[in-house]
């Protein structure tokens, strides 16, 4: 039998991760979700049956149609919960992030511009967030505004803006500096 | 439950025979593991991967320690590091999923 090595999270710094997954209902994700819940009851009850660096008390766990998510602040320690995901029920998926965002991006161009003609008219910085954005959440939503438009993507996912900066995998794009760039 | 004495070579075999070595000790009671499955959605095969996986997971840094140039422990300590985790993982999952 062969074993592959296994992947390793836990580091040294924690982050807030978030854990999505999709079950084929929400039947099943109600089932998954009251799982979750009876293993905090029995972190509680026998702390010493876990390796974790984070208590029953810190973590959040919810349910929306067919997903169940699960919040907590860790260097990593998810494995329990990874485990039970999987094993009270099998899922359509598991997203993990850290510093989970939902955001939403605009950008005010002139009006009846394309977003690839839009990109002619941009400086370089933000003709490099704009081929990031199309990366990560696709072609944007078009709003008219009158004399203008706006182009608007809306991001799930890791973390990438913080205090008025926007990080693309190591590329910053200050946003509170652009007077047609906005992030809610 | 005694761990192997086999002499590793590199981190890729210590940790492939440390799976192996949980592999075989949760063959040694399928009827436990019967049990737990009955509750679950998994097959048996699965769970007991998926276990397989955690107790890795919780002995990875151990056994990077476990070769050499280090010696804070030695390969044969990792792996009664790896049983005495995987007993506690059942006894986890018998206390989540048997009262269902």
């Amino acid at each position: 039998m062969k074993w592959h090595v296994f992947k390793f999270r836990p580091s040294s710094h924690s982050e807030d991760y978030t854990l999505i997954a999709t079950y084929r209902d929400e039947e099943t994700a109600e089932k998954v979700k009251n799982a979750l819940f009876r293993m905090l009851e029995d972190m509680r009850r026998n702390p010493e049956g876990y390796d974790t660096d984070w208590g029953p008390d810190d973590a959040r766990v919810s349910h929306r149609g067919n997903q169940v998510t699960f919040e907590v602040y860790t260097a990593g320690f998810l494995d329990d919960v990874e485990a039970l995901l999987e094993k009270v029920a099998k899922p359509d998926s598991i997203e993990c992030y850290q510093n989970y965002q939902e955001i939403t991006i605009c950008v005010e161009v002139p009006k009846g511009l394309s977003i690839d003609a839009a990109m002619l008219v941009m400086d370089k910085d933000e003709v490099e967030v704009v081929k990031w954005l199309r990366k990560l959440c696709g072609e944007p939503e078009v709003i008219d505004k009158g004399e203008s438009q706006i182009f608007r993507w809306f991001y799930a996912g890791d973390g990438i803006y913080c205090d008025g900066t926007l990080n693309l995998g190591g590329f910053e794009f200050p946003v509170d500096e652009r007077r047609n760039w906005s992030v809610e | 439950m005694e761990a192997s004495n086999v002499k590793c070579k590199s981190f890729e075999q210590l940790i492939s025979e440390i799976a192996e070595l949980l592999w075989k000790e949760l063959g040694a009671d399928e009827a436990r593991v019967r049990r737990v499955v009955a509750a679950l959605e998994v097959d048996a095969e699965t769970y007991k991967r998926l276990l397989i996986k955690e107790v890795v997971n919780g002995i990875y840094l151990d056994a990077q320690f476990a070769l050499p140039p280090h010696t804070l422990y030695t390969p044969e300590q990792v792996k009664e590091k790896a049983l005495k985790l995987l007993e506690k993982k059942v006894e986890r999952d018998e206390r989540l999923y048997l009262q269902l």
